[in-house]
């Protein structure tokens, strides 16, 4: 089950600061999206604002075609995992994931069990004595388990060791193939979690910079690596994202499109042409914003 | 997963506020029981438990009011409830908990008088003067309940206060619940309600079901006041 979310011109004031400006934007049902941005691009308002935490100043924020605030059908329909305060949440881990069983609907209890095999996680222990990882690592499981139609990640996570990101990525793949559903995923981590995403979005002071699916962002820009000397010939007079050089080798982003004729100079050259990656584009698009 | 949402909120609810009771029950009667086989010189004639109970089973509910905005709201519109459906069922979960809560002194205080009638106890218990005084134990029960509910939503307008608006505008929500105190005292124990001396009418020779009336009148107003300042509320992060 999966359902679609959409933003029409929606704009969010905290007293004279904008945090969202005039926000348009279509999420597709089933599909994973990666939501990126800077520290204070609007990320989290942007996400509370599809939760139902608050609403927006104006605009309309619609889950399923339907506007989703105090919409008791479509609030349900919305899990928010964020990075929440737990320094005073005395109840026990099983106590937490029992009334997420208890509200959520769809709640798959033996999922729920295996995450938290897998993540090793103390169920008799109380939340606030969990560190920061296990923390991440709970509201990883109930956001799972919870197997809500829309399911948010928001930085979920923070504190979490290489190993536990690593199977919290591979859960959400194979969760997406056996129970489809609309995952919105936002995050600092880009070259990390790029390859999970079909859509993404980038935005950057409130706006909107960019919103494609995943495939087609190499269109935006290539990686050219060869012979230092003549990836610099190449390269002369192109926009460059970034650049790296290993002895001899080097490799350039360029942002913008090659032409046919351009890609077949860089063959004959010896040059080789490869996909420019989400990161550099991210870093070079909010550079270039502000 | 057929019952409606308020309802699945109100059982949830309740059963917290119920646990937090039990703890709260065992402790008092604790101390009661202290009172009553060591702490007894003074007088001859100890009060029974729904006497003794009464004034620490208002502060219980204020407490638990006060704690219901922090612990309870945010974590349902984070569940995917409405706010209409956890007020409703935060409201239910209160009603059953002010009625349990004034059940358990009735009950052991009828135990209490029980025990006095069948066996010697080495202290004087009183367990029935409470009740000639307000015309028997039903209007006791429903003194207490109104009492306990308008402490309940005191402290739910306190908390409300401050997650919505801050510790500054809390401290007025503060004050607003001296006045719903004041106006509760004015009504069951005009002879302390000092504060309220300027309001014209003497409760003292009112009768009993038009005091009800008036603390039901409060309460309600009451409710609808915590509707109308949890409708749109932004849930905190």
């Amino acid at each position: 089950m999966a359902a679609s979310v959409q933003l029409n011109h929606v704009t969010l004031k905290f007293k004279k600061f904008e945090a969202l400006k005039d926000v348009s934007l279509t999420l597709e049902a089933g599909k994973i999206h990666g939501l990126i941005g800077r520290n204070g691009a609007g990320k989290t308002s942007l996400l509370s604002l599809i939760a139902a935490f608050r609403e927006p100043t104006s605009g309309e924020v619609l889950v399923d075609g339907a506007p989703v605030f105090e919409n008791p059908e479509k609030m349900e329909q919305v899990a928010f995992v964020y990075d929440k305060d737990y320094k005073e949440e005395t109840e026990k881990v099983k106590k937490l994931i029992s009334l997420a069983s208890h509200y959520r609907p769809h709640f798959d209890t033996e999922y729920a069990k295996q995450l938290i095999k897998r993540f090793k996680l103390p169920v008799n222990k109380p939340v606030n004595k969990l560190s920061k990882g296990m923390q991440s690592a709970l509201n990883v499981v109930i956001g799972l388990a919870s197997r809500a139609p829309v399911t948010i990640f928001d930085e979920a996570y923070l504190g979490m060791d290489a190993p536990s990101r690593e199977i919290f990525y591979k859960e959400i793949l194979q969760d997406q193939e056996d129970h489809p559903r609309t995952f919105i995923l936002s995050t600092h981590l880009v070259s990390e979690m790029d390859y999970l995403f079909d859509n993404v979005v980038i935005i950057d002071q409130g706006t909107v910079l960019l919103h494609e699916p995943y495939e087609t962002i190499e269109a935006h820009g290539v990686s050219v690596t060869g012979a230092a000397q003549e990836v610099d010939i190449f390269t002369a007079g192109m926009k460059q994202l970034n650049e790296q050089q290993l002895g001899g080798t080097k490799s350039v982003m360029i942002y913008g499109n090659l032409g046919d004729a351009k890609r077949q100079e860089a063959r004959a050259q010896g040059l080789e042409i490869g996909p420019v990656s989400l990161q550099d584009l991210f870093i070079h698009l909010t550079e270039e914003a502000n | 997963m057929t019952s409606p949402r308020y309802r699945r909120v109100a059982a949830a609810v309740f059963s917290d506020m119920f646990k937090w009771s039990l703890w709260f029950f065992s402790i008092l009667f604790v101390i009661h029981l202290v009172r009553v086989f060591w702490l007894n010189s003074d007088t001859n004639e100890i009060e029974g438990f729904f006497v003794f109970s009464q004034y620490s089973v208002n502060i219980f509910m204020l407490v638990v009011g006060i704690m219901t905005a922090y612990a309870f709201m945010g974590r349902h519109i984070q569940q995917g409830l409405s706010r209409r459906d956890s007020y409703v069922g935060t409201a239910l979960a209160a009603i059953g908990l002010s009625l349990f809560v004034t059940l358990v002194p009735l009950v052991i205080n009828a135990i209490q008088h029980l025990l006095a009638e069948m066996v010697t106890l080495p202290v004087n218990l009183d367990t029935a003067s409470a009740f000639e005084e307000t015309g028997g134990w039903i209007a006791a029960a429903i003194a207490l309940f109104l009492n306990v509910l308008t402490f309940y939503l005191a402290g739910w307008l306190i908390s409300i206060g401050y997650y919505r608006f801050g510790w500054i505008a809390g401290f007025g929500f503060i004050a607003l619940s001296f006045v719903v105190f004041g106006l509760n005292d004015y009504l069951w124990k005009p002879t302390t309600a000092d504060a309220m001396e300027w309001l014209p009418y003497d409760p003292l020779e009112a009768n009993f079901w038009l005091i009800a009336l008036g603390s039901s009148i409060l309460v309600l107003l009451l409710f609808s006041l915590m509707r109308l300042l949890t409708k749109r509320v932004t849930i905190k992060m």
